[in-house]
This record gives structure tokens, C-alpha cells and sequence, in this order.
């Protein structure tokens, strides 16, 4: 919450804030929800002078009212969806990655997540002629991959400069260093023209130092995290990516038989079974609208050619239900197709 | 002293009460038995709560029983999960089949007349969310039409609040409730929010079948939902009842109740 005197609100001087500070009045909420009367009592300032305080609150800190035919311009008038630039996933997401929401791509390691994350980047810079960021947390944004993937598709040494200079890299190691770069974004410190897409790849990397906290920092962390994400997101309409992973174990299932009245539990059937989680947790669990999720489906290895195929699924997605929600891609040395 | 404090406090209590509102009865029956009315409190437990939401704000918006007057919505957006675009091809859709004539122009005439009835707060952190809460009075004041109001959710900045103390979850919405009321009372609106399936200091208070209704909440609504086939299942506690709905999902995340 903000505090009071940070803020230079019209009539509060230094003295007026240290009363209110000795009567547990700090933040721009206690002053709201104070009695206005004790305020002017409190600072020496008339009622109207108080009520024009508060008003400066409303008009710097209140979120701006939105009436539905502005919405219908906005829904209607900018575009909803980034395509992907592949056929098969642009059918399977209704159009590609959401504008103004967040996405959030999962799977197990070596399913395919940072190669997709790299195709996304190229095709929108390619496609639409946009900026993408890419944040980098593992250390691992291969540069000599997303040139190899642009020769194969025959680009020449200009235009393959031209794509990769519009695909910003950004090295972040800790959750408090992505919450300050989201912040600047926000605040518009930092300008990035023509930005259309983030990626975070990857977001359990930075997560994980936070993992068994008791005082749950990571937590709070991601909460600020994702109020940043929402807000450029759906103010300068950018589409936010998150790479996540899943994670697996065997599970001892003790499966339920029906009780007939004679069985014990000695009777019962116990059954391994393989269980997978998205990482993150159950706050994380519904953020995102859209969320793919990656399996490595088989390789193919011809003398032609040998590649990948990597299924992908619609895990939840706020789009019109589309029955047809999974597709496989072809993971080979020109890229994902 | 005092009768200073009563003359300001009371300023905008006094509009609240001169303003005049449309009684409200039996709103959307489908779910609610009986309806709901002006003052009432309901919360939706569960995830995926925007079939039901968009479904609630277009009866609210263009209602489907003639001769009843539409509601204006106020709604605070806090996740970002409510999807606009639906939400506008939805109630096209609704105003367009209650249309004897199809025309275009006139399509839109109607639209933009009903969308006149729609507000949104887009609110991005807990400042502006408790700022925003406390300009209610100003916000409903201005626009006398609003007599819907939709928090969805109560909770996303729940964990961006907790420091080295952690306040229970139950405790938080009770809280958030309080203030929202506070301000809202007088204005006689009808206030709806969301909160996830996990917010719950307990486990067992996500059952609501076994657990009495909170103080000032009219209905409780817990939705389990079926994805793969677009069934959803509402179990609704009020005070003195337990029930259970079923309701489809269509491709059009359009709502039939069954």
C-alpha cells in the first residue's frame, strides 16, 4: 500500500503528516478510510481542504471508468490475437497467442518449450514486423540457434540481422530483478518500440529460490509480477508468455473397490500411477487464459530428413471451446513448423 | 462537533438515498430461488466462473423477459479472465435473436445503447483497488443506472499483501466484503464476486454442502465444472436451503440451464 507522505498531496505538510503518523494514519488507505472530521481535527486543515485531498487520491490512484461502447472500440478496433505463424497451432489457439492476456507454455524438460519460445520470437518479428523481449533466466537464449533456424529458411545475412535485432535479450536471475524490469516497463523507463510479445523463459527457474520460504516472498513476488504483467498487457497490448515446466513422479494409488461388505482394506488393489503437475502452484494454476502444453511425441528419422514431432495441447483457454484443441508440430533443424 | 460530522458524513449517504433506484426482484431466476433483489450478496466459488459471469451481465444488460428494465454493470476486473470480445459477441447475439426485424444498423443502434449500461475498472494493483473501492460513493453517484456489481476476484491481490504476517483467507474476504460495503451499501446494488476454488483457510470450507452460510452473504455459489464436456454443476447454499443446478456450456459459451 502507498504510503502518505510519499506522495505530495496538496495541503499535507511534513507536520500535518507526522500527526497523522503518531495516530496510525501512514498509508493513503488509512487516510480514506479515516473519519474526515478527525482528519481536519488531526491536520489543522478545513473540511473541504480534507474531502480536496481526498479527491487528489481518487484522481491519481482510482482506476479510470470504462464505459462499454470505449470497450467495443478497443475489443474490436486493435487486434486479439498474435499468430503464431504455424498453420496447425494458429487452428488450434483460435487465431494464435491472445493479445492482452497471459499464456503460459508447460512440459516436461526437453519437450520443446525454449525451441518453440524461439520460433514465437522469430515468426512475430518476421510476420508482423514487431519487437518481441525475451527474457532470459536460464542463460540459455542461443543466438547460433535462432541464426541457424533463419539460414535454413534462406534468409540473407541483412534480413537475418534485421530479425534478430528486433528480438531483445534480457539476462534475469532473480524474481526481484523481473519484477523491476516489469516495473520499468510499466512506468515506461524503459521504451520499447513497436513491443508486441514478452517471453519469460523461464518463470520456475526464478521461482524455485523462493521454494520452502516460510514468510511465502515468492509468492507476494509473482502476485506483483503478475499485476505488472496485466497491466502491459492489456494497456499497450502485448501478448506475455510464460515458459513453465511440469514436473512428474509415480504416485502409489490405492484405487477404490466398492465395498460389498466383505472386502478389508487388505483387499484392496494398490496401483503405481504416473501423476504430472504444472509447477507454480495453485495461485499460478489459473492465471494464465491460455496454456499450452508440450509432449515430445516421436522421432522421425529419415535419410531426407529426421525431426521431432511434438504434440501440443490446449490445456485451458478462455477462447471459444474448439473440440479440435490438439495438434503436433515438426521440430527440425529449419525450426518448428 | 457533532452535528458537523453527521452534515459532512451524511453528504453522500443523503444523495445515495435521493437517488432513485429501480427495485430489483427476482433477477435471474434461473440460478438464484427466488431471484435476486436490490442489496443482495452472493459469491461464486470455483475456477472458470466467466460462462456464468457473461451470462449474468447480458440478462443484467438486455434482459430476456419483456417488459423488464435492463440493470447497468459496474464490473471490477482484477484477473484479466473475463473476456471481453465474448462478453460483446454473447449479448449481440442475445439483442440480435430478440430483434423481430434483422438489420444491421439497427443491431448496432441497440448494442451501443445497451453497452451505454456496461462499466468496467480495469484495476491492476492493490492501491488502486482499495482507491477505487473508496470512489465507489463518487462512481455510483455519477451513474445512477448501476445496480449490478461484479468483483471478479475479490482475492488476486491477496498474496501481494502478506508480509511476515499472514491474514487468513476467510478473514481477507471478509474484510475486502466489509469495505466494499461500506460504501456500497446505500446505493442498493446487488453485489456478485468471484473467489477461486483454492481461497479457503481450510479445506473443509471448500464444501459448501457441509458449511453454513457467512454472515451477509445471501448465496453461495460453488461451481464444478466438467470441462471435456462443457457441463457444469452449481450447487447454491442460502440460508435456509441447499440446492443443486446443471447447466451446459455451449460453443458459444452460451448458458442452458437444465
Amino acid at each position: 500500500m502507498q504510503k502518505l507522505k510519499s506522495q505530495n498531496l496538496g495541503n499535507l505538510s511534513e507536520s500535518s503528516l507526522k500527526t497523522l503518523a503518531q495516530n496510525r494514519i501512514t498509508t493513503i488507505l488509512d487516510f480514506l478510510e479515516e473519519d474526515v472530521s478527525k482528519l481536519s481535527a488531526l491536520t489543522k486543515l478545513s473540511l473541504p481542504q480534507i474531502l480536496a485531498i481526498r479527491n487528489e487520491i481518487f484522481t491519481k490512484y482510482s482506476a479510470p471508468l470504462i464505459n462499454g461502447t470505449d470497450l467495443f472500440t478497443k475489443v474490436f478496433k486493435t487486434r486479439s490475437r498474435i499468430s503464431t505463424g504455424i498453420e496447425s497451432l494458429d487452428v488450434v489457439t483460435t487465431g494464435g497467442i491472445p493479445v492482452r492476456c497471459i499464456t503460459e507454455i508447460c512440459g516436461l524438460a526437453e519437450s520443446g518449450k525454449t525451441q518453440l519460445s524461439f520460433q514465437l520470437a522469430i515468426n512475430c518479428v518476421k510476420d508482423e514486423g514487431c519487437t518481441v523481449l525475451y527474457v532470459d533466466t536460464k542463460g540459455d537464449f542461443s543466438a547460433v540457434r535462432v541464426q541457424k533456424m533463419l539460414d535454413t529458411q534462406g534468409y540473407s545475412h541483412k534480413d537475418m540481422a534485421s530479425i534478430m535485432y528486433k528480438i531483445r535479450v534480457v539476462h534475469i536471475w532473480t524474481m526481484e530483478e523481473l519484477v523491476e524490469l516489469f516495473k520499468s516497463l510499466k512506468n515506461k523507463t524503459l521504451i520499447i518500440e513497436n513491443l508486441a510479445m514478452i517471453i519469460v523463459d523461464s518463470l520456475p527457474c526464478l521461482m524455485f529460490q523462493h521454494l520452502g520460504d516460510d514468510n511465502k516472498m515468492g509468492l507476494s513476488l509473482l502476485n506483483v509480477l503478475v499485476n505488472y504483467s496485466r497491466y502491459i498487457a492489456n494497456e499497450f497490448d502485448v501478448a506475455i508468455i510464460y515458459i513453465n515446466i511440469q514436473t512428474r513422479w509415480i504416485d502409489n494409488d490405492i484405487s477404490d473397490i466398492e465395498d460389498d461388505g466383505e472386502s478389508t482394506s487388505a483387499f484392496r488393489e494398490s496401483t503405481y500411477i504416473e501423476k504430472r503437475n504444472r509447477c507454480l502452484g495453485r495461485y499460478w494454476e489459473h492465471i494464465p487464459t491460455l496454456v499450452l502444453l508440450l509432449e515430445k511425441h516421436e522421432d522421425v528419422y529419415r535419410e531426407s530428413d529426421s525431426y521431432t514431432q511434438i504434440k501440443v495441447s490446449v490445456l485451458s483457454s478462455n477462447a471459444v471451446k474448439n473440440e479440435n484443441s490438439q495438434c503436433i508440430l515438426k521440430l527440425s533443424s529449419v525450426g518448428i513448423t | 462537533m457533532a452535528a458537523t460530522k453527521y452534515k459532512v458524513e451524511s453528504g453522500a449517504q443523503l444523495l445515495a438515498r435521493l437517488i432513485k433506484k429501480p427495485v430489483i426482484e427476482d433477477f435471474y431466476s434461473n440460478l438464484f430461488q427466488p431471484g435476486l433483489k436490490n442489496n443482495d450478496v452472493v459469491e461464486v466459488l470455483g475456477n472458470n466462473s466467466s460462462a456464468l459471469l457473461i451470462d449474468l451481465i447480458n440478462e443484467a444488460l438486455a434482459p430476456s423477459r419483456s417488459g423488464e428494465e435492463p440493470i447497468g454493470v459496474l464490473i471490477f476486473n482484477t484477473v484479466g479472465h473475463l473476456d471481453y470480445k465474448k462478453l460483446i459477441n454473447a449479448l449481440k447475439k442475445k439483442i440480435a435473436s430478440s430483434l423481430n426485424t434483422y438489420c444491421d444498423s439497427e443491431l448496432d443502434t441497440v448494442l451501443h445503447k445497451t453497452l451505454n449500461n456496461l462499466f468496467i475498472l480495469d484495476i491492476y494493483d492493490g492501491t488502486q483497488f482499495y482507491t477505487t473501492i473508496h470512489n465507489l460513493d463518487n462512481i455510483l453517484a455519477h451513474h445512477q443506472n448501476i445496480s449490478l456489481l461484479i468483483f471478479d476476484t475479490l482475492t488476486a491481490f491477496y498474496w501481494s499483501e502478506q508480509g511476515l504476517k499472514i491474514t487468513k483467507m476467510d478473514l481477507y474476504v471478509k474484510n475486502v466484503l466489509r469495505m466494499i460495503q461500506k460504501v456500497s451499501k446505500e446505493y442498493k446494488v446487488i453485489l456478485i464476486y468471484t473467489r477461486p476454488g483454492y481461497f479457503n483457510s481450510s479445506k473443509d470450507s471448500g464444501n459448501i454442502g457441509e458449511v453454513k452460510i457467512t454472515e451477509g452473504i445471501n448465496f453461495k455459489v460453488q461451481l464444478v465444472d466438467n470441462i471435456s464436456t462443457g457441463a457444469y454443476e452449481v450447487n447454491v447454499r442460502t440460508i435456509d436451503s441447499y440446492y443443486h443446478k446443471k447447466y451446459l456450456s455451449t460453443i458459444d459459451n452460451e448458458i442452458n440451464w437444465q
